[in-house]
């Protein structure tokens, strides 16, 4: 029985100072209130129990009595710093703290004053009977204090915390009981009750060193599920599409599984992309590298550094401080963290690109594809499907599918440029796509081979673009160029034949004959003027270069100095139906227009000529030249305000064939339009004008 | 004398026909659209007809095929002008004797006419 006491009595000191040596390191490695006073109430157990060791049962010299005193008022201080690092947690209510300071107080009193100490077999005098009870009363109450704080920080929190604090409580309710069955156990049993007294003590210690610095085991155990839960998270990620998925899904997990306060998570640049948990302060302290990778940057405060951005976390007030085995743990699911970031990152980068680029080729009408020699297969763009006239990617392009559309006449085409291009050379070539309806397109496609680095081609990569619309651009400008042509021989025979005529047989010309001549040079002269001139104006408004002179504009005199420069001929009358209406137009300009809108109406319209204008409520003022003749042939409607567009059935000299270009383009230029609404019950001429009233 | 049909919409066009043929010794009638050239051929037999493809009723083409219908045309000494020199081979192969592409000189047409007579036509 005694040996075995004995032998406990040493166990209970290595563990003693073993919690002591622990404590220290830790707080000397990190500092703070926490880990300070835990490093206190440990050495101080440590040193009552290797004092006790030294010191003599039964005191007999004046030092040795020094001493025994000093050693209790050490004992006393115990379960004080135990209390005050329980208070680091969460701070006690004021009356609580001047309970426990005064109870202290008076029980360190009262060791200094108690008379003697009795030894084991003494009588126990009643003043230190009244004394041990003051001793018990402190101990126990504090111990007591300390172990319900604990245990009820630990509700609540995460696993590792929350066994963390039980473990601490369990050790100071462990340690008290051990000091009651001490003191309130008569002396004679002492051998019997040194074993529980050893055994409860060592308990303490060990669940102490437990709550303070669990082994991994332990703390891997602890975590399993909370680990089970972080790795269903991980799984979720894998699918996560979008930042905020990783943020919400995740942090929470990260803030539970390490016991922390608050998380939050920064990119490259700084940026915070996300927090969870309250609280989170900015950084206060000097940097303290604690592992590669994270570092203490304030009393509760880490920062783990991660390819892509870091990840900050505050330490909560029941977990303070964090083992190795949960830095690595932070470091690993903070990488986590980023690489899932950097995959969303990737992949809205991936969408956006592809998204701007399916648009710029709808835009530009162009689709793209590449040909993979090895398996024959033509991987397509959305708008190359679209420019063949299927729903994007609703099937294979195969060869098959894609000369379907292609005109017959020029699948020879396509066949020397699919050639061209595998045998490795660039080329180019137009052919036409014909649509379900018959409609016919132009594509303009252009090709590459790819080589493997043996030289071989691999792939074939191509554009096509539907030039269909710039081909008819084209085609109209050659027109334009023929018509200007073909407009200027009739002035151009009349005034070079005249010429030739006046000089060589002048003499024979009667009086009469020559006034004719003269009358027909002055104008076809004045005629190819004028469409020179027309020609100008148009090139002009197409490009841009007409300078207009917006103001404000009364509609009635712009109507008047019109009719006053084209007056209706004999036999046209012209009836006006004008409001006040003031638009903002250039004066000079809107009389061209309606000049020449007159002209028209008087060359080709009915008798009866009407020039209405009226605001529409909604900024706009529609001036409308209308006529009661056969109005526009139908098959010249959709080409009415092209150049040289012309209607037929007229004798006499005709006008340019440029007026209603110039008329429409001079009507854009104002800010306004110029249409025709012809009903059948003649021609009706629309211009747009913005309102200045 | 020698009567010559201008048939041209244009009447400065006409005109310079009729002065550089008239100086010559030729008769000339004028007509500006093809209803009435039609309509005068249908009275009259000139000796050479100076056709403009462009009128505003009907094509010079669609004057020729009314023509034929009507088997005038082998009896006709019809002359095409036109600005579309690219017409030529088509109105020597619709039954013309020539062609004149606009613009052209006095000269030129009086040329024409000349040559135009030189060809045989059953009366």
């Amino acid at each position: 029985m005694t040996a075995a006491a004995e032998l406990l009595r040493y166990v209970q000191l290595a563990v003693f100072v073993a919690a002591a040596v622990v404590a220290a390191i830790r707080w000397l490695r990190r500092r703070g209130a926490a880990r300070a006073w835990l490093a206190a109430t440990f050495g101080l157990l440590a040193l009552v129990v290797a004092a006790s060791e030294v010191l003599p049962v039964d005191p007999v010299t004046a030092g040795d009595r020094v001493a025994q005193r000093a050693l209790v008022v050490v004992l006393l201080m115990f379960p004080y710093f135990l209390y005050r690092f329980t208070a680091t947690f969460e701070r006690p209510s004021r009356a609580l703290d001047t309970l426990v300071h005064a109870l202290t107080a008076a029980v360190l009193l009262a060791t200094v004053l108690v008379p003697r100490i009795p030894g084991p077999e003494e009588a126990r005098p009643a003043s230190f009977t009244a004394y041990l009870v003051l001793f018990m009363v402190q101990w126990t109450l504090l111990s007591g204090i300390v172990a319900v704080r604990l245990w009820r920080a630990g509700r609540g929190q995460p696993t590792v915390a929350r066994r963390r604090m039980r473990m601490l409580s369990s050790g100071a309710a462990a340690l008290a009981f051990a000091l009651v069955v001490t003191v309130a156990a008569p002396s004679e049993e002492a051998s019997a009750l040194a074993l529980v007294v050893h055994g409860a003590a060592i308990a303490s210690a060990v669940l102490f060193l437990l709550g303070f610095a669990p082994p991994r085991a332990l703390l891997r155990t602890w975590r399993a599920r909370d680990i089970e839960a972080l790795q269903g998270a991980l799984v979720g990620l894998a699918q996560a599409a979008t930042t905020e998925d990783v943020v919400e899904d995740l942090l929470p997990r990260v803030v539970e599984l390490v016991g922390a306060r608050a998380a939050a998570i920064h990119d490259d640049s700084g940026r915070l992309l996300g927090r969870a948990g309250t609280g989170a302060a900015e950084a206060t302290g000097a940097e303290l590298p604690l592992i590669p990778g994270v570092t203490q940057i304030g009393p509760d405060h880490l920062r783990v550094s991660v390819p892509g951005g870091r990840l900050e976390l505050w330490t909560s007030p029941y977990a303070p401080y964090f083992g190795r085995d949960e830095l690595e743990l932070i470091r690993t699911v903070a990488g986590l963290v980023h690489v899932t970031l950097e995959r969303t990152y990737a992949h809205a980068r991936e969408i956006a690109a592809r998204d701007a680029l399916a648009e710029a080729q709808r835009i530009a009408k162009v689709g793209s594809w590449h040909l993979d020699v090895a398996t024959d297969t033509i991987v397509a763009s959305d708008e190359m499907y679209r420019l063949w006239g299927m729903e994007p990617q609703s099937r294979p392009m195969t060869r098959e599918a894609f000369n379907a559309r292609v005109h017959r006449d020029d699948l020879g085409a396509v066949d020397v440029l699919l050639r061209a291009i595998a045998s490795g050379e660039d080329f180019t070539n137009e052919f036409r796509l014909v649509d379900d309806d018959g409609t016919v397109r132009w594509i303009h496609a252009r090709g590459r081979a790819q080589r493997d680095e043996r030289g071989e081609v691999a792939a074939l990569h191509g554009t096509v673009q539907d030039v269909t619309e710039a081909r008819r651009l084209d085609q109209m400008r050659r027109d334009f160029v023929a018509n200007a042509a073909h407009e200027l021989r009739t002035p151009l025979t009349t005034v070079s034949g005249m010429a030739t005529l006046l000089a060589t047989q002048r003499d024979r010309l009667s009086q009469t004959e020559l006034d004719h001549a003269f009358a027909a040079l002055g104008r076809q002269g004045q005629r190819a003027r004028q469409l020179v001139t027309s020609l100008l104006d148009l090139s002009r408004l197409e490009t841009g270069r007409v300078p207009v002179d917006i103001v404000v504009v009364d509609v009635r005199e712009v109507v008047a100095r019109a009719l006053e420069t084209a007056p209706p001929p004999d036999g046209v009358s012209v009836a006006t139906d004008l409001d006040g209406t003031a638009v903002a137009a250039d004066p000079d300009r809107l009389e061209e227009v309606v000049v020449n809108l007159l002209s028209n109406a008087y060359r080709y319209g009915g008798p009866h000529v009407r020039v209405a204008a009226a605001a529409d409520g909604s900024g706009t003022v529609t001036l409308a030249v209308s006529d009661d003749g056969a109005g526009v042939p139908d098959e010249f409607v959709a080409e009415l305000f092209e150049p040289f567009t012309r209607g037929g059935a007229v004798t006499g000299t005709p006008g340019s064939g440029l007026g209603l270009a110039i008329s429409q383009r001079l009507a854009r230029a104002l800010g306004g339009d110029l249409t025709y609404e012809g009903d059948g019950r003649g021609a009706r001429f629309v211009v747009r004008l913005r309102s200045a009233s | 004398m020698t009567r010559v049909l201008v048939v041209d919409d244009e009447p400065d066009i006409a005109l310079i026909c009729k002065l550089a043929l008239s100086l010559e010794g030729f008769e000339v009638e004028e007509r500006s659209t093809g209803q009435a050239a039609l309509d005068y051929l249908a009275e009259n037999a000139p000796d050479v007809v100076l056709l403009d493809l462009r009128l505003p009723d009907l094509s010079g083409w669609e004057v020729l095929d009314r023509l034929r219908d009507r088997g005038q045309l082998p009896s006709l000494r019809i002359v095409l002008f036109s600005a579309h020199a690219s017409a030529a081979q088509s109105a020597l192969d619709a039954g013309c004797v020539s062609f004149i592409a606009k613009p052209f000189t006095p000269d030129d047409l009086v040329a024409h006419v000349n040559s135009a007579m030189a060809t045989p036509r059953p009366a």
